[in-house]
């Protein structure tokens, strides 16, 4: 008895909406669609091309929820804390559409612009136009609030591709009460119909808590975003921003591996689901890295450390660093900062010990990863010559 | 350097080999952070497994595959160079003699991984077993045999008998693949001791489908580096994805010019012996 299991190539592997997404970029975006094809081509070199999440406008907010890994980087927080809002320099345009060209000619082919709550910049238009929305594709990430039509018409007619939204409960009343934003379901569900009327790309986000997944209602949320054809992309909480010390809150394995279960039942995936014929792995660095207000690169959406300032330092050699960090390069399954105990103790107590100095966060590269000792020797040396020692021991049947 | 000045076991109290200088491994020692749990060996189970998937000759009894893989147990720890192999998880296992498929891609393709599957599927009918190589739709044509593995024994024996013995899927865990390979240069060149590869490895898989099911630690990647792809950015290997198995042929390059040094993925080695 044996089961066929056909041998998938990357081209194959990938799902028909990835295909037919692919196929509408050439005729679309040509630009976009020839980095594709450069970066499935290189992949196996080692090439990586990976999201920039561009968190602007200093986090700028119109919610308090429950989970949120922003406050700490907010205004409205650091003027608790020190009566000041953060008087780092914030990227200018100029110095957006100098990433976009970085990022370009490097082969990145992703922005997403998330806060905070993007909506809330008033430069937001300057900011989409200077990324070049005929060369990447622009993703918005929002809680809803004021995406109404109109607002995702605008977003349209920009260029701008896709929207992500947060909802982070099936139930109503749930959703709204862990946002603190009564009415903010509603919004939700508007923002949903909005983007379908106007032909925008959709996918819905939800954070999930351990043992969540297993709840009926993810289940029902599931089988609505199905029912609806939307994607769900499911982020783990971290104990990192208002989640600091909620150690409860970090999933177990098995919350994931039952997600890694779900995936073959419903349109769900996590940012380490297999996509675009790669394996199913932590994504630091090579899936997506999140470029603060003031150009700090972190290598992950919910890390707080730093691996250079695209301000002074090219992107290029930052990614290079990252990719070279031995928690941060290297194939690993787990989310290191969702999972990894051992990392999370690293991260936040290089966090807790800048913060004792410093309000200002991510922690910068020189405080973070570069003290850790992470970066490997061995990491940085080319392939090798092997070895010269030769065994001359005879063999010694057994 | 002549490992004829070693006067200890090149394995650790782990049953994973001690690095010698130039060989480039994660952790200089092993944090354990990708696990396997030491199944409790049930060589009736396995061979049944075998048997049904994978089309071992029936004759072939339980009794005599316990008593050729104890055998092989007992000889391989009187070398003190060796001993400590046994520290580390073991699993026994049974391969059928070759297919008629001569070529070791097309067998992997064609033979190992349909067994693999079937006998993953029977135990785990909820889960997926998949397989996906980046950069090409093919292992038949594409695969050797690499050097320094001395996995030509193995090949060669399993062209017409019946291979039983012991995969040690973490002795070679956080090495890079090449330094896995480059290891097999500094140990004692004992018959049936060779650089874990395909056929073995899938043997093995067959015999325990759940060798990689965890519910509470990520498992290693089970590299098949005794085998070689044409497209040397390759590497082949069983991984696990939750609960779920997969086959990929995936890129070992961590940027265009160094290959990966991961803490999860784990060289084999192979004890084998022909049975009658």
């Amino acid at each position: 008895m044996q089961t066929v299991i056909p041998i998938f190539a990357e081209e194959a592997a990938l799902t028909d909406i990835e295909g037919k997404k692919r196929q509408d970029q050439s005729k679309k975006r040509p630009r976009v669609h020839e980095k594709i094809q450069n970066y499935f081509r290189d992949m196996l070199s080692g090439v990586i091309s990976p999201i920039l999440r561009l968190k602007i406008n200093r986090s700028l907010c119109n919610f308090h929820c429950e989970h949120c890994c922003e406050e700490p980087y907010m205004s409205r927080d650091l003027k608790k804390k020190t009566g000041a809002i953060d008087p780092r320099t914030q990227m200018s345009i100029d110095d957006y559409a100098e990433l976009s060209r970085q990022a370009d000619e490097y082969g990145i082919f992703r922005f997403v612009l998330t806060g905070g709550e993007a909506l809330l910049d008033k430069n937001l238009e300057d900011i989409i136009v200077a990324l070049d929305p005929m060369k990447h594709l622009i993703i918005l990430d929002t809680n809803g609030w004021t995406f109404d039509e109109e607002r995702a018409r605008w977003f349209a007619g920009l260029g701008g591709y896709k929207v992500q939204i947060s909802l982070d409960s099936y139930v109503e009343e749930e959703h709204d009460a862990f946002r603190k934003k009564p009415g903010s379901y509603k919004r939700v569900m508007r923002a949903i119909k909005a983007s379908k009327e106007v032909g925008l790309e959709l996918l819905l986000s939800t954070c999930i808590v351990k043992d969540r997944v297993f709840s009926q209602e993810f289940e029902n949320f599931c089988e609505y975003c199905k029912v609806e054809g939307i994607p769900l992309y499911v982020t783990l909480a971290k104990p990192v921003g208002n989640a600091r010390g909620h150690d409860e809150w970090v999933c177990t394995k098995n919350d994931v591996d039952h997600l890694k279960y779900l995936e073959d039942k419903y349109n769900i995936f996590t940012h380490m689901t297999p996509s675009y014929g790669q394996p199913g792995k932590c994504i630091t660095v090579k899936g997506i890295n999140t470029v603060n207000h003031e150009g700090e690169i972190v290598p992950c959406p919910y890390m707080d450390l730093s691996i250079g300032n695209v301000m002074q330092m090219p992107l290029s050699e930052i990614l290079d660093r990252g990719m070279k960090d031995k928690w941060l390069g290297p194939y690993r399954d787990e989310c290191i900062i969702g999972e990894n105990f051992d990392f999370i103790e690293f991260h936040n107590n290089a966090v807790a010990k800048h913060l004792k100095n410093s309000p200002l966060l991510p922690v910068p590269y020189e405080e973070g990863f570069a003290t850790a000792g992470a970066t490997r020797a061995e990491s940085e040396k080319e392939n090798l010559s092997f070895p010269t020692i030769e065994n001359s021991i005879q063999e010694t049947e057994a | 350097m002549s490992v004829q000045n070693v006067n200890h076991s090149l394995f650790d109290e782990q049953g994973c080999r001690i690095p010698f200088e130039g060989m480039r491994k994660f952790n200089e020692i092993s944090m354990s952070y990708y696990k396997i749990n030491q199944p409790k060996i049930n060589f009736e189970e396995i061979l049944s497994n075998s048997q049904k998937y994978a089309n071992v000759d029936s004759n072939i009894t339980a009794e005599s595959f316990e008593y050729t893989c104890v055998e092989l147990k007992k000889k391989i720890e009187e070398n003190f160079l060796l001993e400590n192999l046994f520290k580390g998880v073991y699993i026994p296992f049974i391969c059928p003699k070759s297919s008629s498929e001569k070529d070791l891609g097309a067998e992997l393709e064609k033979v190992a991984l349909p067994q693999v599957a079937s006998s993953f599927k029977a135990a785990y009918p909820h889960l997926h077993c998949n397989a996906t190589l980046q950069g090409s739709f093919q292992l038949s044509g594409r695969l050797s045999v690499s050097p320094n593995s001395r996995y030509e024994g193995f090949i060669k024996t399993h062209k017409d008998k019946t291979i039983v013995g012991w995969y040690f899927p973490q002795a070679l865990q956080e090495y890079d693949i090449a330094s896995q390979s480059a290891q097999m240069k500094t140990l004692p060149i004992h018959k049936g001791l060779v650089l874990s590869g395909g056929l073995d490895t899938a043997a093995a898989l067959v015999g325990s489908p759940g060798l990689l099911v965890n519910e509470n630690d990520y498992p290693p990647v089970l590299c098949l580096s005794a085998l070689k792809h044409v497209d040397e950015r390759l590497m082949l290997c069983f991984k696990s994805y939750g609960q779920h198995l997969e086959f990929w042929g995936m890129s070992q390059m961590l940027t265009p010019k160094i290959t990966q040094v991961s803490e999860q993925w784990s060289g084999g080695l192979t004890l084998f012996a022909p049975i009658d």
